[in-house]
């Protein structure tokens, strides 16, 4: 209703207060559903640290399922009103589907106002490459949560639930699996929840463009998870300044936007840590453009362009296990605990890694040479059928049984 | 090698708009639906029968050895019935030919009453039967899966007592076990496409009276705890909010009750004892000690006895064999319903003395 009423008012002062009403309630609920424990806990244990016994309200809240995603999502719908982006809509059914439409609901993508309601209130069509795309990445998708994702996990998860004693590859192992297993479980659900929506005739943003074959911090956040990079871009980054103002100011909205894109993403100290890891990569990144005068969007040549790649991983990886451990002294002592001594659990696990994950750097290979994401499809049609009748053989023999529960669903 | 240089934007892959007619993407999904079913026609040429997996050739040997062996007393129930009693001993105890067909608690207390009603096709009736069943079993439900594990001929669960009626998710379940190996069996083909064997031996270390034991190996890899943490206290934790849920729907309240269809399969039991004339004695399974301290669980205990009691006094030749169950430390069992093989010898021979304290005419 109040983006209703600002693109009605013709006074700036009167839009701005409505949209500051929008803003404050969106951003109230999440805070108090969210972030409210986060702070209560975080303020004890300061309060502690000085030396006194603190009193503070225990909560013990319940989560809205999905709610950090459309809370963005209905957030940009009410600035893109408010800068006279898009009109309002006077149709509730219609914005009531965009909010809390099933396939994204719980993990996103996190869609624009401007671009889904549109869709929501045209008819729909339906073609047979949409049929036949929506097809294709429900497949892959479920292939990759189900089969690379769950037995990553299976991979992972126990090194990182006795750090204690890993030791030698294994906290490396550890972090590979991580970093495995987040990308396929989340890629994996939007690439279903695209699917889904392509079947039923609509189409939301990409989510994933090849994150792990990204050339440094810059490129790898236009590839990861878009849909919540190019939000934080455009109502947090642009707002804040953007790259107006001097160097100095960029660097400061550069982490500002990513250390709040890492508490987006969890009410806890190691995602905020890994939102400023990311923002302390992005802007050393670009402190360093900046001395030798190049751009922000560098042309490399074919080895360039690998040879960056290859450099970027440790620093992902580094991010990864950042975000996995919950503690710094788990950080640590994992840390502390690598080095090069191939234990039997690590060849396992390395050998276990590789077996499940092979189909998935062969893909991304000519996803990445093609440029295109739905390489697959430009196979003769009975390969096609035969591929998709592999991976439908593979998820019933290699898929995990035991209910693994996507990773972004807690936000 | 390329020296072109492309900028970020440029190495970014994207969705190539494509077209697609009607019929090619009906021929590509018929392409992987003949693939999906050829793998699993090829799979069940491999597999059926037997199957691959260790539990389905457990239960093929015992009905097996229900087949080829008549005996004068039979021990039925779940797997702590069958790792928790040893024929030979028992038999020896009480003077009387025995065999063990106890199987697993998931095909619940009516997988005891459908393989005594094979067994009473295949033979003249015994003199006594023993039903052995964890608490454990008293509150699983079968799955589809489950009941195609028993190798009785399709819809046995409408022409054998206890009769039920399967729901579409089950049935459903059911020809996937028959159809689709590739899923049900799936622990078994996946070891095999790795490098591992297809299967186990065909007929698993079962002696010929039906007894089988916790091998060392198992032993020595015994994690109670585990089981206990993962699927014990998370199953009485799901049966608890069951049990709320109905309280709140104004029914029988919130304390666990024995549920409808493990009624009917004691039932079951019950009829045959009376039918055919031999005495019915109903145990409470054997378990590690540490199972006693959850109160949860001894609640079920508590519920199925007093059932039984109830069973047994409206009923002469239907027993409750008295006291609870027997509780075994740490080391003598495997998982929380399994005895190990000595504590299994020890808890037949105090089994054996109860069943004639209680009937001492045999």
């Amino acid at each position: 209703m109040s983006s209703r009423d600002a693109w009605k008012a013709p006074r700036t002062r009167a839009r701005k207060r409505l949209l500051g009403v929008s803003v404050v309630s969106n951003l109230g609920m999440l805070g108090f559903f969210k972030y409210c424990g986060f702070f209560l806990d975080s303020t004890a244990s300061l309060i502690r640290q000085m030396g006194f016994e603190p009193h503070l309200p225990t909560l013990a809240l319940v989560l809205p399922v999905g709610i950090s995603f459309y809370t963005f999502q209905t957030l940009s719908y009410t600035i893109d009103v408010y800068r006279r982006r898009m009109p309002a809509t006077r149709d509730l059914l219609s914005f009531s589907l965009f909010v809390a439409f099933f396939p994204q609901l719980v993990a996103g993508p996190i869609e624009r106002a401007k671009q889904l309601l549109p869709q929501i209130e045209a008819p729909r069509r339906i073609t047979a490459g949409a049929v036949e795309a929506g097809l294709w990445l429900l497949v892959w998708g479920y292939f990759k949560k189900t089969v690379i994702a769950d037995q990553a996990a299976l991979v992972a998860n126990p090194i990182f639930a006795g750090w204690q004693g890993a030791h030698g590859l294994e906290p490396l192992l550890g972090v590979l699996g991580f970093t495995v297993h987040i990308y396929c479980d989340f890629s994996g659900y939007s690439d279903i929840a695209r699917g889904l929506a392509k079947l039923m005739g609509f189409e939301f943003m990409l989510n994933f463009r090849l994150p792990y074959l990204a050339t440094g911090p810059a490129d790898f956040w236009r590839r990861w998870h878009v849909s919540l990079s190019t939000w934080l871009r455009d109502y947090l980054y642009v707002p804040l300044g953007g790259n107006r103002g001097g160097r100095w100011k960029l660097y400061r909205n550069l982490f500002t936007t990513m250390a709040l894109g890492g508490l987006w993403h969890g009410a806890a100290w190691p995602y905020v840590l890994w939102g400023s890891y990311h923002g302390v990569l992005l802007v050393g990144e670009r402190m360093w453009r900046d001395w030798r005068g190049g751009g922000s969007d560098e042309a490399l040549t074919l080895v360039g362009e690998w040879t960056r790649i290859v450099l970027f991983w440790p620093l992902m990886l580094l991010g990864m296990a950042i975000v996995r451990c919950v503690s710094v002294t788990q950080f640590m002592t994992m840390f502390a605990a690598q080095s090069l001594e191939l234990t039997p659990r690590a060849a396992k696990g390395f050998a276990d890694l590789a077996f499940y994950t092979w189909p998935l750097v062969v893909m991304q290979l000519a996803q990445h040479v093609s440029r295109d994401l739905l390489v697959a499809l430009r196979l003769p049609v009975v390969l096609r059928g035969l591929l998709v009748g592999a991976l439908v053989l593979a998820m019933f023999v290699f898929g995990v049984r035991e209910p693994v529960e996507f990773f972004y669903f807690q936000f | 090698m390329s020296s072109t240089k492309r900028t970020p934007e440029e190495r970014l892959a994207g969705e190539a708009p494509r077209a697609a007619s009607k019929a090619s993407v009906a021929v590509a999904a018929s392409v992987a639906v003949a693939l999906v079913v050829l793998g699993n026609v090829v799979a069940n040429a491999r597999s059926n029968p037997p199957w691959l997996s260790p539990d389905r050739r457990i239960i093929g040997t015992k009905f097996e050895v229900l087949r080829e062996r008549a005996a004068e007393v039979l021990v039925l129930g779940d797997s702590s019935a069958a790792f928790g009693v040893d024929a030979g001993v028992l038999g020896e105890a009480l003077g009387r030919s025995a065999s063990n067909l106890a199987t697993f608690g998931r095909f619940e207390v009516a997988g005891s009453a459908w393989t005594l009603d094979e067994y009473l096709r295949q033979h003249p009736a015994p003199e006594l039967v023993v039903a052995v069943h964890g608490a454990r079993t008293w509150w699983l439900h079968a799955s589809g899966i489950d009941l195609a594990q028993l190798p009785l001929e399709p819809g046995y669960w409408r022409a054998r007592a206890p009769q039920r009626a399967l729901a579409w998710r089950e049935l459903g379940e059911y020809a996937l076990a028959h159809w689709l190996p590739l899923y049900t069996q799936h622990a078994a083909f996946a070891r095999a496409l790795r490098g591992g064997p297809l299967g186990v031996p065909e007929r698993p270390a079962i002696a010929l009276d039906g007894t089988m034991a916790i091998g060392e190996e198992e032993a020595r890899w015994a994690n109670p705890e585990a089981f206990l943490e993962r699927t014990v206290r998370p199953e009485l934790a799901a049966l608890a909010g069951q049990a709320g849920q109905a309280g709140q729907a104004g029914q029988a309240g919130q304390a666990w009750a024995v549920p409808q269809d493990q009624r009917a399969a004691a039932a079951a039991l019950v009829a045959q004892a009376e039918a055919h004339g031999f005495d019915l004695v109903f145990v409470s399974a054997p378990h590690w000690d540490a199972l006693a301290a959850v109160p949860e669980h001894a609640a079920v205990i508590a519920a199925t006895e007093a059932f039984l009691t109830e069973l047994a006094a409206r009923h002469p030749r239907v027993h409750l064999l008295p006291g609870g169950p027997s509780l075994f430390a740490r080391g003598e069992v495997e998982n929380p319903y399994h005895l190990r093989a000595e504590a299994a010898a020890r808890y037949t021979r105090e089994l054996a003395e109860a069943l004639r304290a209680l009937l001492p005419s045999r």
